[in-house]
C-alpha cells in the first residue's frame, strides 16, 4: 500500500518472547497453549480494598516471580508492567539472534498498551489525594509515565531508533505491529521490537467489571451465553525486520507480516463495520484474498466482541467455506495490549508449526456451520492467517501473517 | 510532499488560532496564579490552566463529554475548517499525542474514593480512563472511520502524533490525517514534576544560568495533513509542508537526557536527511527548552553537534516561556506555532531571557528572539524531547508557489 515513490520493504518476524500466567517463554507458552492448561485462579486480594471479581489470569496467582526471570537489582523498583515487558523483549531479541553491534541507531521499539503501569499510577494518585501534593512520589511519577517500559527496553537493549508507546484498547498490540510494519516498509528502521503488554491491576479490574467489559468467571468465546473473559496480564514482543535484511543475515523467519488494516464504526453503521473495514483494508494491504486465509486468530472473549467479529466477518467471508478460529483469550483472559499481541504470536506459531491449537468443545456455537473452533489441535491448512481484534467502543485492527 | 492544510490551537491564552497568535505577538504570558487547583502552601502556585471548554456535543450514548475532549474536538474542527473531511471517511486517520490522555478520570475517581471509600466508590468513573472511549467520541463527532492511535511518548508525544499521521499518508493508508496533541493542566504532572524539583519557583528561564525548571501549561493543537498534490488538486493551498521528521531514543535513562544530547542530535539529523536539507538551511529552531538544568544542557549539546558554529546565527524561540510546558501536546502545539511563523514571516518573543542570559557553561552565543522579529523563514525545526529518552524533530517548510 506504500504510495508512489516510496520503496516497499516486506517485514518478517525473526524472534518472539512472552510472559504470561500460562507460561513464561515462547516454547513453554506454546506447549501449554496446545495442552490447554487452565490457569484461571482466584484474584489476588486487593491492596486498595476494591471489590475485585472472583477469578482472573494474574501472574502472581500463577506463581510468577520476577526474580526468576530478570536482574532483580535492575528491576526491583520498576512497575511489573516494565519488568515483564523487558523480559519478553529480551527473549524476543535473543531468539532472533539479531547481532548486538548491528544497526542500533536504526532499531526501535513499538509498545502497545491500554493502561501501562496501572498499579504505580493508582498508587501515586492515592498518595496525592490522601496525603497531599508535597507527598507526591518522584519514583511512582517517573515510573508510571506511559512510555516508561519502552524507555527501559530501549535502554537495556541499546535501541536508539524511534521508541513509540501506543495507547489503545483491545486491539493495541496489533496496532504496534502495524506501526512497526509501516516503519520497516518506509525504511525508517531496519529492526523493531514490537508487541504489547498490560499488567493486572485490582482497581482496573473492578472498574472494567463494573460496566460489563470483564467478568470474574471462565469464558467460552463464540458460545452463546458466555460471559466476557476475566482480566489477564502479560507481555508479548516480536523482533520484526525487513525481509531482505533478515535473509541477508541468515535469520530464522517465524512468519511474514503481510499487511494490516484498521476500521472504526459510526453510529449509523452495522455493528461489524469496523471489523469489515479493518479486514478488507488488511487484505488489500497484504495483497491476498479471503480464500487464502486458513485461520482466524480471533479476539473473541465471550460476549459483545464475539458478535462484532462475526457480524463483520460474515460480510467478507463465504460462510459455506470451512474456516478455523483460534480463541486464545479463553486461556489468557482479556489483557488488551498483551492479549492482542499474543493473538499474533498464536498466528505466527500456527504458521511456523503448521498447527492450529484446540480449545475444547463449544456448546451452542455462534459460528456458522462451516466455521469452527477446533476442539483438539489440528494441522493448519493454507499459508495465511488473519489476526483480528475488535474493540467494544467501535474500533478494529487486523494483521495478516504469512508463512516463511 | 506532505502539506499542512489547516491548524487549530487552544492554550492557556484561550481558544482558537487567532486568539493565541494575538497573545504571542504581544508577548503575553499564559502563566498565572492557579484558580482551579487548590495547591495550599505548595511553593509553586502558578501555571497555564485550561480555558473554559467550548460547548460541543455530548457522547452519542448521552454521556457528557469531558472538557478536555471538547477542547480536543474543538481544535480538530478548527483545523478542518468546520467542514466534513473532503475524502472518504475510511481514508481519514486521527493520530493523537498525549502524555496523560485520560488522566483526569483518575482524579475524579480518587476524589470519589476519598469521599466514599474504596468499597463503595463509583468504579464506572474510570470508564473514561479507556482511551478507546475518547477515540469513539472523536470519530463519531468528526464522522471518520480510518485509523486512530494515541502516541504517549511523554513530552515528545505531540510530535509523535505528527510523525504517525505523516506515516499513514506516506504508507498509503490514508488520504487525509489529523495530527492532534493535547494535555490538560493536571494535578498529576504538576505534583509529579514538583516532586522531581523540575518546576520553576519564579519565572521559566530557558538556557539561562540559574534556570530552575518549567511551568506546566494546558495545550491542544491539531494539524490537518494531506499530500501536496491532493491538496492542490482540490484547491487547498497548503499553509506549510512537513518536509522532514526524525525520531530517536536516548537509550540512556528514564528521566535524564543523554548528557551529550546524543539522541536529540540523531533525531535532528534524521529530520534534515528526510527533508533533503543541510543544517545551513534551517532558519529558526523552535526549541524544546524546558529550562531544567539537564534538559537545556543536553539540548544545547545536541544542537551544537548538528549545527556547529552556525548555531549562533540561527534565531532561537522557546515557546514554553509563553505557554508553559504543554507536555504531550507540546510537539503539536509548537508545530502549529512553526506554521504560524512561516505564514506570518515573523517570530514571536521568547520571554524572561535574552542572548545575554545564556548559561556561559554552554560556550555558545544563542540568538534568542526577545521581540517579535520579521524573518524570511523557509525551514523551521521544531524539537521535542521527553521522558523515556524519546526524541522527535520536525521540519516545517514554506511551500513553493505552484
Amino acid at each position: 500500500m506504500t504510495s508512489a515513490g516510496e520503496t516497499r520493504n516486506d517485514a518478517v518476524i525473526t524472534g518472539a518472547g512472552v510472559v504470561a500466567p500460562l507460561a513464561v517463554g515462547l516454547s513453554s507458552f506454546w506447549e501449554q497453549l496446545l495442552a490447554r492448561r487452565d490457569v484461571l485462579a482466584c484474584s489476588p486480594e486487593s491492596r486498595f480494598g476494591a471489590p475485585v471479581p472472583e477469578k482472573s489470569f494474574s501472574l502472581s496467582a500463577s506463581g510468577f516471580d520476577i526474580e526468576d526471570h530478570a536482574d532483580y537489582g535492575l528491576v526491583r523498583r520498576w512497575p511489573r508492567f516494565s519488568s515483564i515487558s523487558l523480559v519478553a523483549a529480551q527473549e524476543a531479541m535473543k531468539r532472533s539472534e539479531f547481532p548486538e553491534d548491528a544497526q542500533r541507531e536504526n532499531s526501535g521499539v513499538v509498545l502497545g498498551t491500554a493502561f501501562s503501569a496501572s498499579e504505580y499510577h493508582f498508587e501515586y494518585f492515592e498518595g496525592l489525594f490522601f496525603e497531599g501534593l508535597r507527598e507526591a512520589s518522584p519514583l511512582l511519577f517517573s515510573e508510571s509515565v506511559m512510555n516508561g517500559a519502552s524507555g527501559h527496553i530501549s535502554h537495556q537493549l541499546n535501541l536508539r531508533g524511534p521508541g513509540l508507546t501506543l495507547i489503545g484498547s483491545e486491539d493495541v498490540g496489533l496496532h504496534a505491529l502495524s506501526a512497526a510494519l509501516d516503519q520497516l516498509r518506509l525504511g525508517e528502521v531496519c529492526c523493531v521490537i514490537a508487541g504489547g503488554s498490560d499488567e493486572y491491576c485490582d482497581v482496573h479490574q473492578t472498574s472494567l467489571a463494573s460496566y460489563g467489559v470483564l467478568s470474574g468467571e471462565a469464558s467460552r468465546p463464540f458460545s452463546a451465553g458466555s460471559p466476557p473473559a476475566p482480566v489477564g496480564e502479560g507481555a508479548c514482543f516480536f523482533v520484526m525486520e525487513t525481509e531482505s535484511g533478515a535473509r541477508d543475515r541468515g535469520a530464522r523467519i517465524l512468519a511474514r507480516v503481510l499487511g494490516s488494516g484498521y476500521g472504526r464504526r459510526l453510529p449509523q453503521d452495522p455493528a461489524g463495520e469496523a471489523v469489515t473495514l479493518a479486514v478488507r483494508t488488511a487484505l488489500v494491504d497484504a495483497g491476498v484474498d479471503v480464500e487464502s486465509i486458513g485461520l482466524v486468530v480471533s479476539g473473541a472473549a465471550g460476549g459483545e466482541l464475539d458478535r462484532l467479529e462475526l457480524d463483520g466477518l460474515t460480510t467478507l467471508f463465504d460462510v459455506r467455506r470451512p474456516l478455523m478460529f483460534a480463541v486464545p483469550k479463553q486461556l489468557l483472559g482479556e489483557a488488551f495490549g498483551f492479549s492482542s499481541a499474543a493473538q499474533a504470536l498464536v498466528g505466527a506459531m500456527a504458521l511456523a508449526t503448521e498447527t492450529v491449537p484446540g480449545f475444547g468443545a463449544r456448546e451452542d456455537s455462534l459460528l456458522p456451520e462451516a466455521w469452527r473452533v477446533p476442539e483438539e489441535s489440528e494441522r493448519l491448512e493454507g499459508d495465511s492467517v488473519l489476526v483480528l481484534s475488535a474493540t467494544r467502543e467501535g474500533g478494529a485492527t487486523a494483521v495478516i501473517l504469512g508463512s516463511a | 510532499m506532505i502539506a499542512v492544510t489547516g491548524i487549530g490551537l487552544t492554550s492557556a491564552f484561550g481558544v482558537g488560532v487567532e486568539k493565541n497568535w494575538e497573545c504571542l505577538v504581544r508577548g503575553d504570558t499564559g502563566i498565572a496564579p492557579l484558580r482551579e487547583f487548590d495547591v495550599g502552601d505548595y511553593p509553586v502556585r502558578d501555571g497555564g490552566e485550561d480555558p473554559p471548554a467550548p460547548e460541543l456535543e455530548d457522547f452519542s450514548d448521552g454521556a457528557p463529554a469531558p472538557p478536555e475532549l471538547r477542547h480536543l474536538l474543538g481544535v480538530c474542527r478548527e483545523a478542518l475548517g468546520a467542514k466534513t473531511p473532503p475524502v472518504a471517511s475510511e481514508r481519514v486517520g486521527l493520530a493523537i499525542g498525549s502524555s496523560l490522555a485520560a488522566d483526569r478520570a483518575c482524579a475524579s475517581f480518587f476524589k470519589d474514593v476519598r469521599e466514599r471509600g474504596a468499597l463503595d466508590a463509583d468504579y464506572g468513573l474510570l470508564r473514561w480512563y479507556n482511551v478507546d472511549r475518547h477515540f469513539r467520541y472523536l470519530h463519531e463527532s468528526l464522522s471518520i472511520r480510518g485509523p486512530t492511535v494515541l502516541v504517549s511518548n511523554a513530552c515528545a508525544a505531540g510530535a509523535g502524533a505528527v510523525t504517525r499521521a505523516a506515516t499513514w499518508l506516506r504508507s498509503g493508508r490514508c488520504d487525509l490525517t489529523i495530527a492532534a496533541g493535547y494535555d490538560a493542566f493536571s494535578i498529576f504532572t504538576f505534583a509529579g514534576f514538583g516532586s522531581l524539583m523540575a518546576l520553576a519557583k519564579d519565572r521559566i528561564r530557558p538556557f539561562a544560568a540559574g534556570r530552575d525548571g518549567m511551568k506546566i501549561g494546558a495545550g491542544y493543537a491539531a494539524l490537518v495533513l494531506e499530500s501536496l498534490d491532493n491538496a492542490r488538486a482540490a484547491g487547498r493551498e497548503p499553509l506549510a509542508l512537513v518536509s522532514g521528521y526524525g525520531e530517536s531514543s536516548d537509550a540512556h535513562h528514564l528521566t535524564h537526557p543523554h548528557p551529550e544530547g546524543r539522541g536529540a542530535a540523531l533525531a535532528m539529523r534524521r529530520a534534515l536527511a528526510m527533508a533533503g536539507l543541510s543544517s545551513d538551511d534551517i532558519d529558526l529552531i523552535n526549541c524544546h527548552a524546558t529550562a531544567t538544568p539537564s534538559n537545556d544542557a543536553a539540548e544545547t549539546m545536541g544542537m551544537k553537534a548538528v549545527f556547529g558554529k552556525r548555531l549562533e546565527e540561527i534565531p532561537i524561540f522557546a515557546p514554553k516561556t509563553a505557554l508553559g510546558h504543554t507536555l504531550g501536546g507540546a510537539g503539536t502545539v509548537e508545530a502549529a506555532l512553526s506554521v504560524l511563523f512561516l505564514q506570518n514571516a515573523c517570530v514571536t518573543p521568547t520571554l524572561n531571557v535574552s542572548s545575554e542570559t545564556v548559561d556561559p557553561a554552554f560556550e555558545v552565543d544563542l540568538d534568542i528572539v526577545t521581540r517579535t522579529r520579521a524573518c524570511n523563514l523557509r525551514h523551521v525545526m521544531s524539537n521535542s524531547f521527553g521522558f523515556g529518552g524519546s526524541n522527535a524533530s520536525l521540519i516545517l517548510s514554506l511551500p513553493e508557489a505552484p
